[in-house]
């Protein structure tokens, strides 16, 4: 389906599909490790790329009532976590935006240092 | 002949207007209206365009026509001084021309003119005299006329130099100047004109500049303009507006190729114009030969083994040699020889990540990388030289130095490298991902496709934002754009709304939307020698080639 338009976060641990290996975020964008999914631990993460995203769906959780997303991968369509739209209880509000990942269907490899330096000559 | 004018009666004054006429440089009068025909009242701007006619058919030698002309508006055509001051030059009368000047000078607007005016006149009179061969009194006028001037004594001293020379050829080569005469001194009468304000003598040719604007004005309006030859008072018609055709313009379908198997990724025309090479999902690069009157292509060559697919493709600058490079898997870039049909395997390891490419100018060597970080030049045989690491690009392009590689990077960035010095600079910053980029033939200009926002062309060298066009629609997969016409005004690219978008460099708004895929178009390549051809590959597994209308060919009886 045409050349799927893949981004690259960069950083120097990156975290990637298990599956076909797209890079997804690093370790930098991590906010918390102590969430749980389907496969057993999860993690929160802030900005996390190449991802397609399902429909908008009511879910009680742990913590409360949360309107939620499934997140796959954008090349291979596999599952990956999901990301919260809402969430009811004012304390969960951090979570807004944000993607979990599940541990067991991610890899974390090592990336490299790189310049970002912007507007030098 | 009485300043006044006052007439006796009708009969008497026009053969007093008509005398005074026909000694063209000799009118009385210091102002505009001679009181010709008592009853015409012209305004200012009417009076300027009967000057201008009255040049114009002068020019033409119709002077007899002028003159009458000039008599029955009462118009002038320069002022009485200046005209004597044409003459004079013209003459190389220097002692009356100088007179003349004396009297023009409260017309002048500037003191200075004055001055370089007299220069001008006198640098003439001084070389006309040496190729006479009057050394003294080519002397004289540089001790005691150029001199106290104190004016540009740079170029007195150049001047002075000329009296070396022993010949009249060595003078004209070494002043550049073309030799005593009508030629020079129109020149020189040309360049004294600029000082002098337009109502008092009026600028050369002055209507035919107008009309080449005008002519000009219609080409820059003309929406569809697709012709690189230049529109001028020569070759255009001043009855009607220049307009060029639409149907001229390349946007109906003249044919269609099945011959891929699978997505059509990526399309290009070779530098010469005259082969197309196309890449697919379905591993095979196809190698397409032109007909540019036909507007139709022709498999010439199917060059296998592209595993991953064939996502990006490069011509040489002298369009022998293809690298063809997959998508994001792929650890090599392949180098084909397209007469030969043999490639070449160009990697580091198989370790590496090589999904774009890009020719050096000199044809001999080429860049690749990927966005795992590899970024390396090599050349013909496969050698790797000049690594520069650290960097995930999406995109490379060389410059026209034959040194500067300009490469799109994934913080949304172009940033350009010289790779030998390992020095790098910031050329501009996107706030979404740039998924690929092309710059234009004279290296000043490029289009970038940007995930989610459209198409926007950069100012490479101010660094700044020119345009964002509008209406494609993409984000998800990667498109590719491209220029394109005879002038390289256009600019088409593909869309995930299954259509081409054709916009005109000047304008936000598209010019045409080309339907007929019936998926996703990645890309659009516009003949770079034949501007009347644009090919299109989509999703739907199939080539379109576009042409002008009267291409469409006529289904067989």
């Amino acid at each position: 389906m045409g050349r799927i338009f893949l981004e690259h976060m960069g950083g120097v641990r990156l975290f990637s599909c298990a599956r076909c290996d797209t890079n997804l975020t690093n370790r930098s964008e991590l906010i918390s490790t102590r969430f749980t999914g389907a496969t057993g631990r999860a993690f929160l993460f802030n900005r996390v790329v190449n991802l397609t995203y399902s429909e908008v769906q009511d879910r009680v959780m742990l913590t409360g009532r949360h309107m939620v997303r499934d997140v796959s991968c954008k090349s291979c369509d596999s599952k990956l976590g999901w990301m919260y739209e809402f969430a009811t209880d004012e304390n969960q509000r951090y979570k807004e935006g944000r993607v979990i990942l599940e541990r067991a269907l991610v890899t974390e490899t090592d990336g490299m240092e790189e310049r970002v330096s912007f507007n030098d000559n | 002949m009485t300043s006044n004018g006052l007439v006796q009666n009708g009969a008497s004054a026009a053969s007093d207007t008509s005398a005074a006429a026909s000694t063209s440089s000799n009118n009385s009068a210091e102002n505009g209206l001679d009181g010709g025909t008592a009853s015409l009242q012209l305004t200012q701007s009417h009076q300027d365009i009967v000057r201008l006619i009255g040049q114009f058919l002068k020019n033409e030698g119709l002077s007899q026509t002028a003159e009458s002309l000039m008599a029955e508006s009462g118009c002038r055509l320069d002022h009485p001084s200046a005209a004597k001051f044409h003459t004079h030059i013209l003459d190389g009368d220097w002692s009356k021309a100088d007179h003349d000047l004396q009297e023009l000078r409260p017309l002048l607007g500037q003191s200075h003119s004055l001055v370089e005016m007299k220069f001008l006149l006198l640098e003439q009179k001084y070389l006309e005299y040496l190729e006479d061969g009057r050394v003294l009194d080519a002397l004289h006028v540089l001790r005691n006329e150029l001199t106290p001037l104190q004016h540009n004594t740079a170029r007195v001293h150049q001047l002075s130099s000329y009296m070396m020379c022993s010949s009249t050829q060595e003078l004209l080569a070494r002043t550049n100047w073309a030799g005593k005469g009508s030629k020079s001194r129109s020149a020189l009468m040309d360049k004294l004109q600029s000082y002098l304000p337009a109502n008092i003598m009026l600028p050369p040719s002055r209507l035919r500049v107008l009309l080449n604007q005008a002519v000009e004005l219609q080409t820059m309006r003309c929406q569809h303009h697709n012709t690189s030859h230049g529109i001028c008072l020569n070759n255009t018609s001043l009855l009607v507006d220049h307009c060029c055709p639409k149907d001229d313009f390349p946007t109906h379908t003249i044919q269609v190729l099945n011959d891929h198997c699978d997505e059509v990724w990526f399309c290009t025309f070779s530098p010469d114009g005259k082969k197309l090479a196309t890449g697919s999902k379905d591993s095979n690069v196809f190698i397409w030969d032109v007909n540019p009157e036909t507007c139709t292509l022709n498999l010439r060559n199917t060059l296998v083994g592209h595993n991953y697919g064939a996502a990006y493709l490069s011509w040489s600058p002298d369009s022998t040699h293809l690298l063809a490079c997959g998508p994001d898997e792929s650890p090599e870039v392949w180098l084909w020889n397209i007469k030969t049909e043999k490639c070449l395997k160009i990697s580091q390891s198989q370790e590496d990540v090589l999904t774009c490419c890009s020719w050096n100018k000199d044809g001999k060597k080429f860049v690749v990388g990927g966005i795992r970080g590899h970024f390396y030049q090599a050349d013909m045989d496969g050698n790797i030289s000049e690594n520069w690491e650290c960097v995930r690009v999406n995109c490379l392009w060389c410059r026209s130095d034959g040194k500067t590689v300009l490469a799109s990077d994934t913080h949304h960035r172009i940033r350009s490298y010289v790779l030998e010095d390992l020095t790098d600079q910031h050329i501009l910053q996107e706030e979404h991902p740039i998924m690929s980029f092309t710059v234009d033939k004279n290296d000043r200009l490029a289009l970038l496709n940007v995930a989610t926002q459209g198409v926007h062309l950069w100012d490479l060298k101010d660094k700044c934002l020119i345009r964002r066009f509008q209406g494609v629609t993409q984000g998800h997969f990667t498109i590719h754009s491209t220029f394109g016409g005879a002038n390289q005004d256009f600019i088409a690219s593909g869309s995930e709304d299954n259509q081409v978008y054709i916009w005109h460099t000047r304008s936000e708004h598209p010019l045409a939307t080309l339907s007929g895929h019936t998926r996703t178009v990645n890309c659009v390549s516009w003949n770079p020698v034949y501007p009347h051809m644009l090919v299109s590959v989509s999703d739907d597994c199939t080539i379109r080639v576009w042409g002008p209308k009267d291409r469409i060919s006529k289904p067989s009886d």
